[in-house]
């Protein structure tokens, strides 16, 4: 123990952020907090405008996303709780920095690629180390009628992508987005919240925050790093289909029955046609294209007793993905999702705990035109007819006084083999597996309810199927790419 | 016209015409919903059906004295009560409730049934009602009996205590003890004030037992 204790200990003396960099950045966390501090404390997000509380009413112990038992209800409820408001707006940010424990022998998903094998640190990592302002989004959140409500986001990415030029261009597009109908039959002895939702992920519609991908360690360098940093990873590479945030129409029914039972249905198709205002921005090959209406499934029971909620259920998707989005005759491969999720929350003032589990389980069926060289249109895609993935996310928080918090979290994916879906060349699978896992510690402090300071520290003990030389050729390994991220995350 | 702006139109139709729903209506600043529908619809997502809440985060209201819950809720909407929890939750809660959604909820709670919490530690909750019913005649506390009522049942401005969560009647004697953010309340800080830690432990223990 004391040994990993003393290794991980050394990586973190490596992160030395250079001395420029880190005064850029506490000078910019300054001056967040002045901004920040001398806003008025009734000015909150537009959900807390319209209820008039605080965070901590709907978000545990006070951050985003994990949702209180009140909060769940909000959710359920349609976000009609509370008076309507007529500028439902509301702004998040987030700025940081993200530095790699090993620029400069190859890169994570590209170990012998141009910038690898001993290429600069500025090929692959351009940002390494240095301060920016990630993404901005904008919410349009709130009470429509005293049965719909919406939660939608618009989100603004700085540094989108690089021109032939080299500057770089922003880029804004649609995130998420919530419409629902909501009705509650409630008396002394009954409960029953009904509602439908129209919304553009699988996994928005949740209230618990456990296996789905919008809402679950936040915040992640994603928004950040994916073009400035585009070798940086935040956990797997590879997910199930219904962990993986694909934009998609979905539009589905569920029921919260005495607190107790939750049973959500609902169907997915592709964000075309009359969805398309709910992948706007998004590019057409980054949208997930779904052949017809593919059916998604969630159960859950829930207790609560005295300072505590549990909570354990399913989850499911059964997916018909086309192969190629930009191609609605492209071969497809059937994917099926099936997992089981857990949650534990102590919420008793002043303190906040939080325990969460997810284990999902997906098994990949692909076209024979995709996987079998007999095939006339074969495209060489997958070396074998199906293929099976294993996504664990464990995750432990604490907060004290809604204001300091830690947390620990685990991921780890794990797959059957398959050389052309996991190819030594190029992409770094020497053993053709998505095996990876990763330890993902945390400290964060809010200081006010707007703004949240934190660093994450993001430990691979497996990476594309190696712990050493995970690529085969290079000497690169899974404690290379480990990641520092420390962030500020402000919401207005 | 695309599709998307059809949609778009149609939503703005449906947000127009703002169907209010006043049997099951979540919404605070409406005169015209009940008590009763508020109560069921927002209320209770915290404070439990009919105000016998699970959760010791948030107090117990069914059975409570009319004149101390009307007194309360007028608190939190003029920001005279600002303990944590109470600006936390409730100031935006009440800031559109009306005098007579005030004293109608009031009504309703007062009007519930109240269940038994569970009891309290026994060694201390002996400790406790010793305290209750006799006060520290050391100290100079007085019995809370006096003004809260032999079984807990409070009277007028004096709160009901009996079955209330320990949790929060301990964090409420500290408030006064330690603060004046509950200026309503000025007169227990002097009550409260040389009792000792142990003493609020006790107290509210005994008091979470009462039925």
């Amino acid at each position: 123990m004391s040994a990993i204790k003393h290794r991980m200990l050394s990586q973190f003396a490596r992160f030395t952020i250079g001395a420029r960099a880190l005064v850029n950045l506490v000078m910019m966390f300054a001056a967040l907090g002045m901004v920040m501090l001398s806003l008025n404390a009734e000015a909150l997000p537009s959900f807390a405008r319209q209820t008039g509380q605080n965070c901590v009413a709907c978000h545990a112990g006070g951050q985003f996303p994990m949702l209180t038992p009140y909060g769940r209800k909000f959710k359920l409820t349609g976000y009609t709780i509370g008076s309507r408001t007529w500028f439902p707006v509301a702004l998040m940010m987030q700025a940081g920095a993200t530095r790699v424990a090993n620029a400069t022998n190859g890169s994570s998903s590209d170990p012998n690629g141009s910038g690898g094998n001993g290429g600069s640190a500025s090929d692959n990592f351009p940002k390494n180390g240095l301060p920016y302002v990630g993404s901005v989004s904008a919410f349009v959140g709130g009470k429509i009628t005293d049965n719909i409500g919406l939660f939608a986001q618009w989100t603004y990415a700085n540094y989108d992508h690089q021109g032939d030029d080299g500057r770089w261009h922003s880029h804004s597009s649609t995130d998420q987005f919530d419409l629902r109908y909501a009705d509650r039959f409630t008396g002394d002895n009954r409960d029953l919240i009904i509602g439908a939702s129209l919304n553009n992920n699988v996994g928005t519609t949740d209230v618990w925050n456990t296996f789905n991908s919008p809402f679950q360690i936040v915040p992640t360098p994603i928004a950040l790093s994916s073009a400035l940093q585009p070798n940086v990873t935040y956990g797997p590479i590879n997910k199930p289909l219904i962990s993986s945030g694909l934009v998609a129409a979905g539009t589905g029914a569920y029921m919260f029955w005495d607190n107790f039972i939750y049973l959500e249905l609902s169907g997915y198709r592709s964000a075309n046609g009359v969805f398309s205002f709910m992948s706007q921005g998004i590019a057409n090959d980054a949208t997930t294209k779904l052949r017809g209406t593919n059916p998604y499934l969630r159960m859950a029971l829930n207790h609560e007793w005295g300072a505590h909620s549990a909570m354990i259920g399913l989850h499911g998707l059964n997916a018909a993905v086309y192969s190629d989005p930009t191609d609605l005759s492209s071969p497809l491969i059937k994917s099926r999702d099936i997992g089981i999720d857990g949650q534990y929350q102590y919420i008793l003032d002043p303190h906040t705990v939080s325990a969460q589990f997810s284990y999902t389980h997906e098994n990949k069926k692909f076209n024979d035109a995709l996987w079998n060289t007999n095939n006339p249109s074969y495209l060489g895609a997958a070396a074998n007819s199906s293929a099976s993935l294993n996504y664990i996310k464990l995750n432990g928080t604490y907060i004290y006084r809604a204001t300091y918090g830690t947390s620990l979290s685990f991921v780890s994916v794990s797959g059957s083999a398959d050389n052309l879906l996991y190819p030594t060349q190029a992409f770094g699978y020497a053993n053709n597996t998505p095996n990876t896992r990763v330890w993902i510690p945390e400290v964060f402090w809010t200081p006010i309810q707007h703004l949240r300071l934190g660093a994450q520290y993001y430990h691979y003990t497996q990476y594309n199927g190696g712990r050493a030389n995970y690529d085969g050729t290079s000497s690169r390994a899974a404690k290379d790419n480990d990641t520092l991220f420390v962030y500020a995350w402000v919401a207005y | 016209m695309n599709w998307s702006w059809k949609l778009a139109a149609m939503g703005l139709m449906l947000t127009g015409t703002a169907c209010s729903n006043l049997e099951r209506s979540r919404d605070l600043n409406d005169p015209q919903v009940s008590a009763e529908t508020t109560a069921q619809q927002v209320c209770s997502i915290c404070h439990g059906p009919g105000g016998n809440s699970i959760s010791p985060n948030f107090p117990r209201l069914a059975a409570q004295q009319k004149e101390y819950f009307v007194a309360q809720l007028k608190g939190y909407r003029s920001h005279g009560r600002s303990d944590p929890a109470g600006y936390e939750y409730m100031w935006g809660l009440s800031r559109n409730l009306r005098d007579e959604q005030v004293e109608q909820l009031a009504t309703y709670y007062f009007a519930q049934k109240a269940s038994p919490n569970a009891p309290g530690d026994a060694v201390l909750s002996a400790e406790g009602a010793e305290i209750y019913k006799n006060g520290v005649p050391d100290k100079k506390v007085p019995a809370c009996s006096a003004c809260h009522g032999t079984d807990g049942q409070g009277a007028g401005a004096f709160p009901r205590l009996a079955g209330q969560h320990a949790d929060y009647v301990k964090k409420q004697i500290t408030i006064f003890q330690r603060t004046d953010q509950r200026p309503g309340g000025a007169v227990m800080k002097v009550i409260v004030h040389d009792l000792s830690a142990r003493d609020v432990e006790a107290v509210a223990a005994y008091v979470q037992g009462l039925k």
